[in-house]
């Protein structure tokens, strides 16, 4: 008998021997100062302070536990939460309906969409600040969200609101009746994912399978079967139930689908859209004819049902793993992952389902710190030896280091594809994990306008703010080697290279333009696109 | 992208789009490797029964009414009211397009569909035929391949395609500054000058440090088309293009000045119609009178050496699925794993229909030795088609593509 413990091992083995040699990684992999670079990036969303790198100073040791402590930054949660955000897909620029549906001033619309975007992405943040289970994203009965949904959604506001909360958003609840059931009780969630009368919830059946249990449907082969007449509705319709082709995936993924009648949107009516719909829960009958199951169990039909259903599932937990582990790597997991997959899903069920404590185990994990060790369970993950700055970090690091967004029509240009995103290769599913040209553009007009906004004096009390005071002056070296140790996170000598290099950049500025201001923007512009900052 | 491509891609930047002018690259040669692509999506899912396909015999098809069948030289179409543009363009360029008829995406998922049509694989980590094309010739253009809308598939080729949606005219004019809150002035062209070439510095530097393996010689070529694009500036535009016609207006003047070998552009989401399906003719003719346009527009531009556009550029039309042969209950067709594309140009030998469709609306396949229908072929594989579009451009499909078939009877 083949167990799945032998199946791992002789995928890993099986892996590991058909993997074509690589390049070997560099043998020490990254270097104290690396790590903690890398460890605040993906923790925290910003760089390392000053302290942190001489806390950390040149012993790995101690930047793995100055790093160990990013989990409990309050910026921590805002990283758990793009995880989920990508696999759930719902920060896209806009959605069906505008403010001017909801009768409010048609200024408010960015307002508006970013709040339906980022509900589900609020309730996860929680859940991590808060340290919950990850179940709770399934099982709570209030949602978090910004307060102009209040205005609009069917949503009251809880007292007294709790501690750990995204900032600006309140917890609140639904008060239309629907089941209590964690992000699947959200109407931002199937503004995202719509469906028709016709499609019965499948392809929203499917956006949950993926982003919650990694299960996707499209994933599959799908080869239309030559015996059934596929211009023939009631044809197609037998063959869903019976046809080997079709049950493949019909007969789990239809009896799912039948949980979610309640939320389909039958009139384009804006508060029609928002409300939770009890009445319509049965509506399967007349359309897939699919009794409510989950995975072949019968259920009750009830969204609550369902999301204990998906909290309960081991893939939920192999799932939420593997999303973390593929993060914190900026690559997809590969056959040669699965033994440490196997390690951190261990550490994470020890943990009571923690995300921090998911994320702390991926910290440490060798591959993650550039090394190719042998896993316990077998597989020798691919190290990863550098890292490219996501559209989203490029815009985080900015603010924490200058305190400036790059803000357009409202909204932080860097987030919307209407903006910058796309351009910088990004989407409301994740970015690009390589350099392209949009990506090097919008980064130096980031720095661009932030190098400038600072030296108008905006975001004096940030880190490079607070460095500069008022930045009509040559820098001297001492600032310059401060602004070195801002934006690369390493500490060199006031007559070092790199000093001397910015130095001479200002002095050629100024020599052309004649005027300091200018001649400052352009060593902070240097300063924020360097590939230092980039890559790490 | 692999490593060793990076390499490959870093030895030939010193030859390539940094080295000469833009304009100097634009050469009107008709060789494979010369050609340049734009390709237009339809994004939605567009019905050949209401275009392409003249199923009227078929029992178990539902034509829509008031159609009748067309046959304008070889092509087989479907003529009715509300589209005269389709026969229009028929007449007019119907021996300079191949009309693929029973392409198979494989799927009833917008995503997917579009995945294979464009990449010949469901899954979204491959390259798109556009983007392939463009790497093959990346060192002689800034923005190897420009995607001004539609779906964009880059896999690992990042550095070759340039997403050009949301803020590009600003972010290339240098002009977000003054759009932030509050504006800003932008930097002077003289400081940007000097910060350029600081970093590109910096970052040979890094390349030196960090190595050949490492992210860096990427993102050096990442930088180097960034810089060269902003060097252009003057020459290039992106305006809110928000119809297919504004639209190729910027994509065949990039075309035309050498800025990228291959355009893409798209029709926004507007061919789903499951509520109901006669919006499917005026679509067709608002697509077809644009294509008539792209294709007026290919004879008046010139390439920098006085040549017309058309030489050396061809089209590709299509959309991601078909939709169901009959009726839903409210008047509209769903979606449905058979399509249709068009391949114009010089390039190609037209006036000819490859593949076509069963009875049930089934594709049928072709066999890519002769051209011929081949119906034990469940409809045209996208990768025949992406692969003869690779050829079309010089590019050798088996490095691409497994067990590539061209159909080797479609190219001039």
């Amino acid at each position: 008998m083949v167990t799945k413990k032998t199946a791992l091992a002789l995928s890993v083995s099986l892996a590991a021997a058909c993997t074509e040699p690589t390049e070997p990684p560099r043998p020490t992999g990254l270097d104290a100062r690396e790590l903690l670079v890398r460890a605040s990036l993906d923790l925290r969303g910003s760089r390392p302070t000053a302290d942190e790198i001489d806390r950390a100073g040149s012993d790995g040791a101690a930047a793995a536990s100055v790093a160990a402590d990013f989990v409990d930054d309050p910026r921590f949660a805002a990283a758990a939460a793009s995880v989920f955000a990508d696999a759930f897909r719902t920060r896209r620029d806009a959605f069906f309906f505008d403010a001017y549906a909801y009768g409010l001033d048609e200024e408010r619309d960015p307002e508006l969409q970013r709040a339906i975007a980022n509900e589900v992405p609020g309730i996860v943040a929680y859940v991590a600040a808060a340290d919950l289970p990850l179940t709770e994203i399934l099982t709570a009965d209030y949602t978090i969200v910004e307060p102009i949904l209040l205005e609009v959604w069917p949503l009251e506001a809880v007292e007294p609101q709790p501690d750990g909360l995204p900032t600006g958003a309140v917890m609140a609840r639904y008060v239309d009746g629907r089941p209590p059931a964690g992000v699947l009780s959200t109407s931002s969630l199937w503004w995202r994912h719509t469906s028709t009368l016709d499609n019965a919830n499948r392809g929203r059946t499917n956006a949950v399978t993926r982003a919650l249990l990694c299960e996707d449907y499209l994933d599959r082969p799908i080869d239309f079967p030559k015996d059934v007449d596929l211009s023939d509705e009631e044809a197609i319709r037998t063959a869903v139930g019976t046809n080997e082709g079709c049950t493949a995936c019909h007969a789990t993924l239809d009896p799912f689908a039948s949980h979610l009648w309640g939320f389909m949107q039958r009139t384009e009516d804006a508060r029609a859209w928002a409300r939770y719909h009890p009445e319509a829960e049965l509506d399967w009958r007349g359309y897939s004819g699919a009794s409510p199951a989950y995975f072949g169990v019968p259920t009750n039909g009830r969204l609550d049902t369902l999301a204990a259903k998906i909290a309960s599932d081991d893939r939920f937990v192999s799932c939420a793993v593997t999303r973390v582990y593929e993060r914190m790597l900026g690559r997809a997991a590969a056959a040669f992952d699965e033994g440490q997959l196997a390690l951190h899903r261990e550490a994470f069920l020890r943990s009571g389902l923690s995300l921090k404590a998911l994320f702390k185990s991926v910290l440490g994990d060798p591959a993650y710190r550039g090394l190719r060790a042998e896993s316990a369970y077998g597989g020798a993950p691919e190290p990863v030896t550098e890292k490219l700055l996501s559209p989203a970090l490029m815009s985080s690091t900015v603010r924490d280091l200058s305190g400036y967004t790059l803000a357009i029509d409202g909204r932080d240009a860097v987030a919307v594809d209407a903006g910058l995103r796309a351009l910088a290769g990004g989407s409301d599913r994740g970015a690009n994990s390589t350099p392209s040209l949009g990506h090097a553009l919008v980064l130096r007009r980031l720095a661009e306008t932030a190098a400038r906004a600072l030296v108008r004096g905006h975001g004096s009390e940030t880190r490079l703010g607070a460095l500069l005071g008022a930045g009509s002056e040559r820098p001297d070296a001492e600032l310059v080697a401060a602004i070195v140790l801002e934006t690369r996170s390493r500490r060199v000598a006031a007559d070092s290279d790199e000093v001397d290099a910015l130095s001479r950049l200002w002095d050629s500025v100024f020599e052309a333009t004649g005027d300091p201001e200018e001649a400052t923007t352009a060593l902070l512009t240097a300063a924020l696109s360097d590939p230092e900052l980039v890559l790490y | 992208m692999s490593r060793s491509r990076t390499r490959l891609s870093r030895r030939a930047l010193g030859l390539g789009f940094l080295g000469l002018p833009l304009a100097a690259l634009a050469t009107g040669a008709t060789a494979r490797g010369s050609r340049r692509l734009l390709c237009v999506h339809a994004e939605g899912g567009w019905d050949p029964l209401a275009a392409f396909a003249p199923l009227f015999d078929a029992p178990l098809v539902q034509m829509e009414a008031g159609t009748a069948p067309l046959s304008i030289g070889d092509f087989r179409l479907v003529d009715g009211p509300g589209r005269p543009a389709v026969a229009s363009f028929f007449r007019a360029w119907g021996s300079r397009t191949v009309l693929w008829n029973g392409l198979s995406t494989r799927s009833v998922n917008h995503e997917v569909c579009q995945a294979v049509a464009l990449t010949g694989s469901p899954s979204d980590g491959a390259s798109d035929w556009g983007t392939l094309l463009g790497l093959a010739a990346e060192q002689s253009y800034a923005l190897p391949h420009l995607v001004l809308s539609g779906p964009i598939f880059p896999g690992g080729h990042t550095t070759t395609v340039a997403h050009a949606r949301g803020r590009v005219q600003e972010a290339v004019q240098g002009t977000l500054a003054e759009l932030s809150d509050p504006p800003l002035a932008a930097p002077s062209d003289v400081a940007a000058s000097i910060v350029d070439a600081h970093l590109e510095a910096r970052i040979a530097a890094e390349v030196g440090r960090r190595g050949d393996a490492s992210l860096a010689p990427m993102f050096e070529i990442a930088e180097a088309r960034s810089r060269e694009l902003v060097a252009v500036r003057d020459r290039v535009s992106f305006p809110p293009a928000e119809g297919v016609r504004d639209q190729a207006d910027v994509a065949l003047r990039a075309l035309a000045d050498g800025l990228c070998r291959v355009a893409t552009i798209g029709t926004d989401f507007i061919w789903d119609t499951h509520g109901d399906n006669t919006p499917q003719a005026g679509l067709f003719d608002d697509l077809f009178s644009d294509l008539d346009y792209i294709m007026g527009r290919l004879e008046a531009l010139s390439t920098s050496d006085g040549v017309a556009l058309a030489e050396s550029t061809d089209v590709l039309v299509v959309s991601e699925m078909g939709r169901t042969p009959a009726y839903n209950g409210t008047g509209g067709r769903d979606h449905w794993p058979f399509t249709s594309a068009l391949l114009i140009g010089t390039g190609v030998r037209g006036g000819r229909t490859i593949g076509g469709f069963t009875n049930t609306f089934g594709g049928i396949g072709v066999d890519p030795a002769s051209g011929e229908a081949d119906p034990a072929r469940p409809g045209i594989d996208a990768r025949v088609l992406g692969a003869t579009l690779l050829a079309l451009g010089g590019v050798d499909p088996t490095e691409h593509i497994r067990d590539a078939e061209i159909v080797e009877g479609v190219l001039a």
